[in-house]
């Protein structure tokens, strides 16, 4: 039995002549978990915010949403939201409340749910979840993904049927992406809630789903097991976004079923060689030098950083991992000089940062995009803030993005856009954080193609990721720091093959042979 | 002051009401040293810093200062600054004031260090359930803010926004972090909305509820608290206790009923600390008996 249903459903929005859903006809059977994959744009978001009727864009539609059997727009406000949970993408900006345990109640609150029913399921959901032990503390406080995990976990609080998610980890880290998605099949496998979730990347969520839908320019273009979908091989875009061993069975015409995860894919792959060629990068003099940097936030604070080094050539492209917290987003603050340590030493092409006068230092011989780029837009729209520059020359297309104000944009475009900006002023040197959070894989194709041009023009670029698959593609060495230190460096090729962790899963299912 | 930590709102707010007020309405140098020390020690044993209690103090020296030099009132010329004299009397209403005014920014140091954000919409709630959670939504707007100002911020420096470092580029610089920060905190505003929605705000009346309990020692608390109160005040309405400063220095006639006011007093100023001394040897002989 369906509990959501879209019968020829075609939505256009104001102001658009191109319609966003074109006749999307799905099922999601109740309890069912299911993955709405397909690039940006192609109307996933759109799709979601029509099946919650608080949220719905506003536009011309048409064919009808039918949830358990009645068309959403006969639900009252109460019902939809009592029994449609909905999470979108910004787990920053959509809490409410200062307090932990506040904002778990904020839904039972709002519908008025009684003392003993509210803190009956509130305490469930928060022992679940491990909120249990900071039920008091600020939501401040919060990593972005425990955010992200506190709305779910409202969310939930008021028991829905149907829970939709709109790219929830798209502003996250693959570590806290891995938690929330774990997180999404224990609800949907011990609590029996449906679970939808729109995302591009894939890598986790396939192998977890019931079914998958598969999104292009409005259009479903196939939906089913995902078994089943991937027997015929989908388009370049979709398939960019598929998990490796989905891209590997079909690049390499591999006989059998379609392995969905790595433990299936290594026994089809295990010592498979593709043989592309790799990049030969040539380095020219010192880019960054770091020396024996000591930092810490306020004199309280224990050491983040603790003698940490670093030297990246002219040329260089240098990914850094590490766990959350491990330094390195401190320590490409502390390169850029916007911390500063209380010991050690930074030399940006062998000057002190103090030694760059009359802002030669930023823009022109370093530029850094942080962790958060929300900061890097200060224009109502996208073409402001390029005021004019030459965008032709850039590596992404944004054409698209400019009369958008920058606060709309998609976690994965705001990105592009800030990662466009960095560029405009040519520096020699880019430090950048997590450069591709919530970009599919069709933009981080570009972005490697970008970063590996530039470095062919002797640009050096330190890359703070934990996405591995990237930096298989795009680095030329890789470190990984732990507790404040850097204690390895090594050429890409020998850290992915060197690590069991922090490598691709191309490399866990050849056992090396491949990265 | 782990004690008055643990206790219910409602006492506590009664608590300071009481004790600044009586101060404020008694006026009387004896009260107001009472206080004082009362205040520092409370605002020792809950770890007070010290670069507060050094700003305290200079708000002590500042307004000790200006009332002698102002005031013209009083008999008792102690000094001369050129032909204006300095009168005893007005030194020692300055040194009452100023007292009066450095114990209660003592006392407020711990209290808003005890009224935390959560106590406070607590004691708002039975009032408008919508004001709390307004309360609630403001309050997580302050750090947010700070947050996103140092994001931006950090973030145009480092794509060369920030200009020459000229007074000009710095002051554009600042205008720009702050429009962009106004611009963001409209943004945040619509997403937090949707996300309100669809958590089911606005679909009907809403309920509140709290996580504090009244226990047995807030109910000493407040007992002994109000008791304390209402023999200090009691006496007064009886016996004269006015403290008079001008035109010449005259304390109240001693009198039974103004022992009974000043000790009741005292015991109300140490009333936090006492309880929480007691409550320090009560644990430590549990400690000894485990």
């Amino acid at each position: 039995m369906e509990i959501l249903k879209t019968e020829d459903l075609s939505f256009t929005y104001d102001k658009s002549d191109r319609p966003a859903l074109s006749h999307v006809s799905i099922a999601v059977e109740r309890g069912a978990f299911v993955t709405v994959c397909g690039p940006t744009g192609s109307g996933k978001s759109t799709l979601l915010r029509l099946i919650k009727k608080e949220i719905s864009p506003k536009g011309v539609t048409s064919g009808r949403i039918l949830f358990g059997g009645r068309p959403v727009s006969d639900l009252s406000e109460r019902q939809s939201a009592e029994r449609i949970g909905f999470v979108v993408q910004r787990p920053e900006e959509q809490i409410v409340s200062d307090r932990v345990g506040s904002e778990l109640l904020f839904g039972a609150q709002s519908l008025g749910y009684d003392r003993q029913t509210a803190l009956r399921r509130a305490a469930e959901i928060s022992d679940l979840f491990g909120f249990t032990d900071s039920f008091g503390d600020r939501t401040s406080g919060l990593s972005g993904g425990k955010k992200q995990l506190l709305t779910l976990a409202s969310t939930l609080v008021t028991s829905p049927s149907l829970l939709l998610l709109d790219e929830p980890t798209s502003r996250l880290d693959p570590v806290a992406s891995a938690d929330l998605i774990s997180m999404l099949v224990r609800i949907n496998r011990e609590l029996g809630v449906t679970v939808v979730v729109a995302e591009h990347d894939t890598s986790r969520l396939l192998a977890v789903s019931d079914a998958v839908i598969f999104m292009e320019n409005g259009v479903v273009t196939a939906q089913g097991a995902p078994r089943d979908v991937l027997r015929t091989r989908p388009s370049e875009r979709i398939l960019s976004d598929m998990p490796a061993p989905v891209r590997l069975y079909h690049e390499a015409g591999a006989p059998g079923e379609c392995p969905l995860d790595v433990k299936e894919g290594r026994a089809v792959f295990y010592g498979y060689k593709s043989g592309k060629p790799g990049r030969k990068p040539a380095y020219g003099g010192v880019a960054l030098s770091v020396k024996d940097l000591y930092f810490r936030y306020g004199r309280d604070g224990k050491d983040v950083l603790r003698g940490t080094g670093l030297e990246v050539r002219e040329g260089e492209i240098r990914f850094i991992f590490g766990g959350n917290g491990c330094g390195k987003s401190t320590l490409l603050g502390c390169a850029a000089a916007l911390l500063r340590p209380y010991s050690g030493s930074v030399r940006i092409f062998g000057k002190k940062p103090g030694d760059y006068k009359n802002g030669q230092l930023y823009g022109e011989t370093v530029a850094m995009l942080c962790q958060d780029v929300s900061g890097a837009f200060t224009y109502e729209t996208v073409r402001e803030q390029f005021g004019g520059a030459d965008i032709s020359s850039l590596p992404f297309d944004i054409s698209g993005l400019l009369d958008r104000h920058p606060y709309d944009l998609s976690g994965g475009e705001t990105q592009i856009a800030a990662f466009c900006l960095a560029l405009l002023k040519k520096p020699r040197l880019l430090l950048l954080d997590e450069p591709t959070k919530g970009m599919d894989a069709y933009a981080k194709r570009i972005f490697t193609d970008a970063v590996r041009s530039l470095a062919d023009e002797g640009v050096a670029a330190v890359i703070a990721s934990h996405d591995t698959e990237l930096a298989a593609s795009c680095a030329d060495t890789c470190s990984m720091m732990f507790g404040g230190e850097v204690i390895c460096t090594a050429d890409t090729q020998e850290f992915m093959r060197g690590n069991k962790f922090y490598t691709t899963d191309v490399c866990r299912m050849t056992g090396g042979a491949e990265i | 002051m782990k004690w008055l930590y643990d206790r219910n709102p409602w006492p506590v707010l009664l608590y300071y009401l009481s004790v600044t007020t009586l101060s404020a309405v008694f006026n009387n140098p004896y009260y107001t040293a009472a206080l004082a020390v009362a205040a520092v020690v409370s605002f020792i044993v809950d770890g007070g810093r010290a670069k507060a209690a050094l700003s305290f103090a200079a708000v002590f020296a500042l307004t000790f200062i200006v009332n002698p030099v102002v005031s013209k009132k009083g008999s008792t010329p102690v000094i001369f600054i050129g032909d204006d004299p300095v009168t005893a009397e007005a030194i020692l209403y300055g040194l009452n004031s100023a007292a009066l005014i450095t114990a209660v920014m003592f006392l407020f140091y711990v209290f808003t260090k005890v009224m935390d954000s959560e106590k406070l919409l607590y004691l708002t709630s039975p009032f408008s359930a919508a004001a709390a959670m307004t309360l609630s939504a403001v309050l997580r707007f302050a750090p947010l803010y700070a947050r996103q100002a140092g994001v931006i911020s950090d973030q145009q420096k480092a794509l060369g926004a920030g200009g020459d470092g000229s007074i000009p580029a710095r002051l554009r610089f600042g205008a720009r972090v702050f429009s962009a920060l106004s611009t963001w905190a409209l943004e945040n505003g619509i997403t937090a909305a949707d996300s309100m929605a669809c958590r089911g705000y606005g679909t009907g009346k809403r309920s509140f509820y709290s996580f504090y309990k009244f226990k047995p020692s807030d109910t000493v608390f407040l007992v002994s608290g109000l008791c304390l109160t209402a023999a200090c005040a009691l006496p007064a309405l009886f016996c004269d206790c006015r403290f008079g400063y001008y035109p010449g220095i005259k304390p109240p006639q001693m009198s039974a009923g103004l022992m009974i006011s000043f000790s009741a007093f005292v015991l109300l100023s140490f009333l936090p600390i006492i309880f929480e001394t007691a409550d320090r040897i009560r644990w430590k002989y549990l400690r000894q008996k485990i």
